[in-house]
């Protein structure tokens, strides 16, 4: 018998070693099954009200979401909310001169039923570890990405540029925004993987996919964040971790 | 070395290289930075550089804000936001640049793109070639060897190297190696990248 998937999630945002201030910011629920992160910047102070804003914009869409409806009247709403978010962002920019110019990215999901219905924006992260593999699926919109996607760099390169941090997208510096929304089928025993460049700067995939074959979800999530800090910790750093797991069945 | 990035309305114009010596801004041309708009007193603020980097009000009428804050003197750090009039002066610390901060790279209707600029080559088979830039970023160079990006924001364009191959060879810009940083390009500037000479010519 196959039993219903259910999701189990953790996640922390630590300011790292050295700033003063934390313009990450995470959200998640356990039961409705949906996780957002966000890493702000830009303005002067305004870095983590840009990922406050939107976060806790998502949280209000999200919430209560995933039981009702297809996946695609799901994955409308997904979008609908990152629109809001961006929207809101946008505006808040405009009217306030500490907030002029800041941004977000965000990486965004929802677990409904099977599926995983993911929106991106930005150099935030979205992996999944199935059968010992680490997978990145999202695609950053940076600078040095494009010049992975026209074969101009390579990997490696992009990895230890010193220009790795510009970034082409973030929620909140237009009216609009453009947004990867994808899907994806879930599996039992699935981890997803949400995180800043806090982490994704400071570990290869290999080395974050080490980490995850750890029992507990906490315990994995705090060890990556320790051995980020361990290594200069100049960025703040975040993550989210999701597993999917099955149902007990009642006998 | 630092220097100020001048913009209005989102919209980077120009960069200013800070030496030793005291500057001043205003709106009169004696000024070592002039902002010609009516609420910009005719001398307005001033930086010193010695002994640490300051700005300094000079009894402006509508005053000199850093970072939101209405300021009479004030220490410069790296990343603060002056405000005078509708320009803001972005302060920028080249020796503690943070390369860990994410920078946005701003985002701009495509139309808006292209027909300014364009790149003639040369030196080489393909010499007298012109290629006009396009796009907000346009990338050159040789895979593996030498890689840059040309980078354009409204009516500025910045040259922008980027580290790849064995990085003993370094972009050139008018002869002189670039260092990490983006440049600004003005027209009649030649670019030299895995061994093509490029000159950046203005429409």
């Amino acid at each position: 018998m196959e039993g219903k998937l259910k999701t189990q999630i953790y996640g922390m945002t630590d300011p790292g070693m050295v700033r003063e201030r934390n313009e990450d910011a995470v959200s998640w629920d356990s039961a409705d099954g949906w996780a957002v992160l966000a890493d702000g910047m830009g303005g002067h102070l305004a870095g983590d009200v840009a990922s406050r804003l939107a976060v806790t914009t998502l949280e209000q869409q999200f919430r209560g979401m995933a039981a009702e409806g297809s996946t695609d009247v799901a994955a409308e709403r997904v979008a609908a909310a990152v629109v809001e978010a961006n929207r809101l962002i946008h505006d808040q920019a405009e009217a306030d001169i500490h907030c002029h110019n800041m941004g977000a990215t965000l990486e965004a999901a929802l677990f409904t039923g099977d599926m995983l219905i993911s929106a991106h924006v930005g150099d935030s992260r979205l992996y999944r570890y199935r059968g010992e593999e680490l997978v990145q699926l999202s695609h950053d919109h940076s600078l040095v990405q494009e010049l992975v996607d026209e074969g101009m760099m390579s990997r490696e390169e992009a990895a230890a540029s010193s220009h790795k941090n510009v970034i082409t997208r973030a929620l909140g510096l237009e009216e609009r925004v453009e947004v990867d929304l994808m899907q994806f089928p879930l599996s039992a025993g699935d981890i997803y993987l949400f995180c800043s460049d806090g982490l994704s700067d400071k570990l290869s995939d290999s080395e974050m996919g080490a980490f995850l074959q750890g029992e507990e979800l906490m315990d994995i999530a705090q060890a990556l964040v320790n051995e980020a800090n361990a290594r200069g910790g100049e960025d703040n750093i975040s993550v989210i971790l999701v597993r999917i797991a099955e149902e007990a069945i009642q006998g | 070395m630092a220097k100020l990035i001048i913009s209005s309305n989102g919209m980077n114009l120009r960069e200013y290289e800070l030496g030793t010596e005291r500057i001043t801004i205003g709106r009169s041309s004696g000024n070592d930075i002039v902002l010609n708009e009516p609420v910009v007193s005719g001398e307005h603020a001033a930086i010193q550089l010695q002994h640490g980097a300051a700005i300094t009000d000079l009894g402006s009428t509508n005053g000199t804000y850093v970072n939101g804050r209405l300021v009479n003197k004030q220490p410069l750090q790296h990343d603060d936001v002056i405000a005078i009039g509708s320009h803001e002066l972005r302060f920028v610390d080249e020796s503690v640049q943070d390369f860990a901060a994410t920078v946005i790279l701003q985002q701009q209707n495509e139309e808006s793109a292209g027909g300014q600029a364009s790149l003639k080559i040369i030196n080489g088979p393909r010499a007298g070639e012109v290629m006009p830039i396009t796009r907000q970023r346009t990338s050159l160079g040789k895979p593996g060897v030498q890689v840059a990006v040309i980078m354009q924001e409204g009516n500025t364009y910045q040259l922008l190297p980027m580290e790849v191959g064995d990085r003993t060879i370094t972009t050139r810009l008018n002869g002189k190696p670039i260092g990490n940083g983006a440049v600004a390009l003005d027209a009649g500037d030649v670019i030299e990248i895995a061994d093509v000479q490029l000159e950046f010519v203005r429409q």
